[in-house]
């Protein structure tokens, strides 16, 4: 390779590996435009690295267990974390750092930022801010070279695998190269749009004292004022109450309070406003498009950060601008967490209670057709809280996955779950009380019988009852409820090791500075809450299933009465017109079958969710009942484990879901009692048959079904 | 593409297959030329009749075959097929005109009077796509 690193003001119109972000601010340079010092690491080291090391060959592998279109999100971003953990792991060869070492030691002694400078991001052309990944203060060529790596792996960000068609993502021929700047700690900062978004005549600037991180984190209220484009007349000046700033510190930064003299005044004067709302308009013309613009001055002299195009607003439709919002910030979960714990969740019990209470039977029939719309518009209601609070709260995992792991690097890029165990799950603790029903069971055979006869004798009432309850969901009679229990009440599955998260826990904080020990708890204990609400919610949304599937199946039941026999899976509206004309009406097809190939699958390749190697026969759960003739050691397989079967979960020897992802309710209970599984096998339940013999293993992802 | 068409178009576009037979429990691999016709459940190579190949299906004429389409970068890992044809091997002279239809260059190797066309009856069909899924077809079931 001739040169491998370039400053930014050496970059020219050839056709160099230097990428977007490198290439617009050596064109801001050209134009006399003051941006902070900087080199770029061009593509060619990405390839380097990646062909060196193995790496492009391992995101291939870690790319073909699914097709794109059959992956939920869930699953792009464990490939995703998966592949991030490549290049946490793998350090870069010595040959390749004798190289670009020498060409950064103007760096050693600053503080640098580590930005991405992919191909389609941020060329002052188009936009795909946020996609990859920025690193700030960092500090010396180790560090640099570090997190070069980690913006390396950002080019397979979820969000990446989400817009892989727009950004032509490709494992052969993607690159990254990357920015390192010079940090310039700014006095005053802030952000301008040379177009503002609520008047395209004005434009728009912001201002802060300290630097920006303050105002793009929503900390430090700016002062704001709108600008005529035409003749820089200043027609609004907001003046907020200034107290604090973010100013830089050893780590990074930190909170100060202002003093008396600049609380009166605003950052900026308006000559220096005015020389700002220049510069925007002159970025706007040499690129040719509205410009949303960070800026900050250090010692007089203005710098611009970053120019990039302003986003439009994007189609709302696109439901993947959703998923991107769930990325969200440690203060931000916290205030959400506050909210579910304090607020969501008492009420969901509270009103479920409350709707419990109704005695179905004595209703007449308009009466219980109105009760099932109710119960279907207070489970929609709950379900789209679910949606929009609680999927983002499980976010809360995820990011503390992210923190454990680049500061462990753990070679399991799933340790991180095991520190989030034992944290008493609704889900484990009903399992709890089933097992000790069970074992009260197995060693009271004449109280069993009496359970099993009817008896109205008052120990036996009891316990038919709390059974009853547990098992509410389902209408069986209590003979199978007992027999399933029968199964139960001998097995040994361990409850969470909890030694060796102690060890993990200790290992992690370890990891942190001393300033920095109260952020790694806090990001441990909003993990951990996060974990235990995902199961907890997935719990309770059970509830308001099981109250509309109750009164569905009194509807049902009358409509056996008058003679029409209601068909396994009808719809709700069906049921409700049915029950109204008082005969069977379907509106819809028979539901699809997948197509039959001939050929058999002999290996199926999903996600490795819970490490462990196990064969045993295959129990396949298509409808209700069978989870009742589930035999201890029999490996579970099913469309996906919902909360209101997670019973069923410590009989099983090994567990194989349809539903993909390490963090899913399946995937979460299988770890607490460590149980091999292997999540997102398509069409699992079609493809494996009861009495099969099966081999999960939950190491690499695979299941086999064993054939002669 | 259905997972029978990719097969078709694999052992079709394939001129060589690597061979396995075995004697005495001790297996061995060679290279051979092959027309396969899956559809007809049929595998046909040639090989000396003196060769350690041709001695093994006296002994044994119970045979694997393994065709792939690798081109030995890293990119094998996500786009190579594999298949592995599994049956019986019996010397018949009568497929020398439907062998040579795919290998013409290969015309006085076949009639030299040294030499033995094989047929393969196919009981089994294994494939391997995107480095570990496996599907496998039984004809006999």
């Amino acid at each position: 390779m001739s040169k491998s690193v370039y400053l930014l003001s050496e970059i020219d119109d050839s056709d160099l590996n230097v990428g977007g972000k490198a290439r617009s601010l050596g064109y801001l340079i050209k134009q006399g435009i003051q941006v902070p010092q900087g080199s770029v690491i061009i593509g060619d080291v990405y390839d380097w690295y990646t062909e060196k090391t193995g790496i492009r060959g391992r995101i291939i592998i870690e790319l073909s267990r699914k097709k794109f279109t059959d992956m939920r999100w869930e699953e792009l971003w464990d490939a995703s974390q998966r592949i991030r953990n490549m290049f946490n792991k793998t350090s870069i060869p010595e040959k390749i750092r004798e190289e670009i070492k020498p060409q950064l030691t103007q760096y050693n002694e600053k503080k640098t930022a580590v930005r991405s400078s992919s191909a389609a991001e941020d060329s002052g052309q188009t936009s795909f801010a946020g996609l990859h990944e920025s690193y700030v203060n960092v500090s010396g060529i180790e560090e640099i070279l570090e997190k070069t790596r980690l913006v390396w792996a950002s080019l397979w960000s979820d969000a990446a695998l989400l817009y892989r068609q727009e950004l032509g993502l490709s494992v052969d021929e993607s690159t990254m190269p990357v920015v390192i700047q010079e940090m310039i700690q700014g006095d005053v900062s802030g952000v301008a749009f040379s177009k503002s978004p609520n008047n395209p005549e004005e434009m728009m600037i912001e201002a802060v004292y300290g630097l920006c991180k303050g105002l793009v984190d929503g900390k430090v209220e700016p002062d704001r004022w709108t600008i005529k484009r035409e003749n820089m007349e200043i027609t609004s000046h907001f003046e907020p109450i200034r107290e604090i700033s973010i100013i830089a510190s050893e780590n990074g930064s930190k909170e100060t309070t202002l003093p008396e003299t600049k609380r009166h005044t605003p950052p900026i004067d308006n000559s220096r406003l005015t020389q700002i709302a220049n510069l925007v308009l002159k970025l706007e013309k040499i690129f040719g498009k509205p410009q949303d613009v960070e800026w900050t001055i250090n010692e007089d002299e203005i710098y611009i950060i970053q120019a990039r195009p302003i986003t439009t607003i994007q189609d709302k439709d696109d439901i993947r601008n959703w998923y991107l919002s769930l990325r969200r910030s440690l203060d931000n979960l916290i205030e959400l967490e506050k909210r579910i714990t304090k607020e969501i969740i008492p009420e969901m019990i509270h009103e479920a209670t409350q709707l419990e209470k109704t005695n179905l039977t004595q209703l007449n029939n308009p009466e219980l057709i109105e009760e099932i719309n109710h119960r279907a518009g207070r489970m929609k209601h709950w379900h789209d809280i679910y949606w929009d609070e609680f999927i983002p709260m499980a976010h809360g995992t995820r990011l503390f996955g992210q923190i454990y792991n680049d500061r462990v690097k753990p070679d399991d890029p799933y340790e991180f779950t095991k520190l989030l165990s034992g944290t008493n799950m609704l889900s484990l603790e009903r399992n709890n009380r089933i097992t000790e029903i069970a074992r009260k069971l197995s060693e009271n055979p004449p109280l069993k019988e009496k359970i099993l006869q009817g008896s109205t004798e008052e120990q036996a009432t009891r316990l038919k009852e709390e059974i009853t309850e547990l098992f509410a969901r389902y209408n069986l009679d209590i003979k199978s409820i007992i027999g399933l229990l029968d199964e139960i009440q001998d097995t040994e599955k361990e409850q969470p090791k909890k030694k060796e998260a102690e060890k993990l826990t200790e290992k992690y904080l370890k990891s942190f500075e001393k300033d920095q020990q109260s952020f790694a708890e806090e990001a441990l204990r909003l993990g951990r809450s996060s974990w235990k609400l995902r199961d907890d919610d997935n719990i309770l949304l059970g509830r308001y299933e099981t109250l509309l599937k109750k009164a569905l199946d009194e509807a049902k039941k009358r409509l056996l009465d008058t003679g029409v026999e209601p068909i396994e899976d009808m719809l709700e509206d069906e049921i409700i017109l049915s029950l109204l004309q008082e005969e069977k009406v379907v509106t819809r097809e028979k539901r699809e079958h997948i197509e039959e190939e001939k050929f058999k699958p002999r290996q199926l390749v999903g996600q490795p969710a819970v490490p462990g190697l196990i064969t045993g026969k295959a129990r396949v759960i298509n409808e209700e009942s069978d989870l009742f003739k589930f035999k201890k050691g029999e490996i579970l397989v099913c469309d996906s484990i919902d909360p209101n079967m997670t019973f069923i979960v410590p009989l099983a020897n090994g567990i194989i879901e349809r539903r993909g992802g390490m963090l899913i309710h399946g995937a979460i209970i299988a770890r607490e009692y460590g149980i091999p599984c292997v999540t997102g096998i398509p069409n699992a339940t079609k493809l494996v048959e009861t009495g099969d013999s099966v081999t999960v293993d939950g190491y690499l992802g695979l299941v086999i079904i064993n054939r002669l | 593409m259905s997972l029978l068409e990719k097969v078709k178009k694999l052992v079709e576009s394939q001129p060589l297959a690597v061979l396995s037979t075995s004697r005495e429990n001790y297996p061995h691999t060679t290279l051979v030329a092959q027309r396969t016709n899956i559809q007809e459940r049929k595998t046909i190579f040639v090989t000396t009749t003196s060769s350690r190949k041709a001695e093994n299906i006296k002994e044994n004429p119970q045979v694997s075959l393994f065709i792939d389409n690798r081109q030995n970068t890293y990119k094998d890992f996500r786009d190579t097929i594999g298949v592995t044809i599994k049956g019986k091997a019996t010397q018949t002279p009568e497929y020398t005109d439907y062998f040579l239809e795919k290998h013409p260059n290969l015309i006085d190797f076949v009639h030299s009077p040294s030499t033995g066309i094989f047929c393969i009856e196919i009981e089994r069909i294994e494939v391997v796509t995107e480095f570990q899924k496996v599907y496998e077809l039984n004809l006999n079931e």
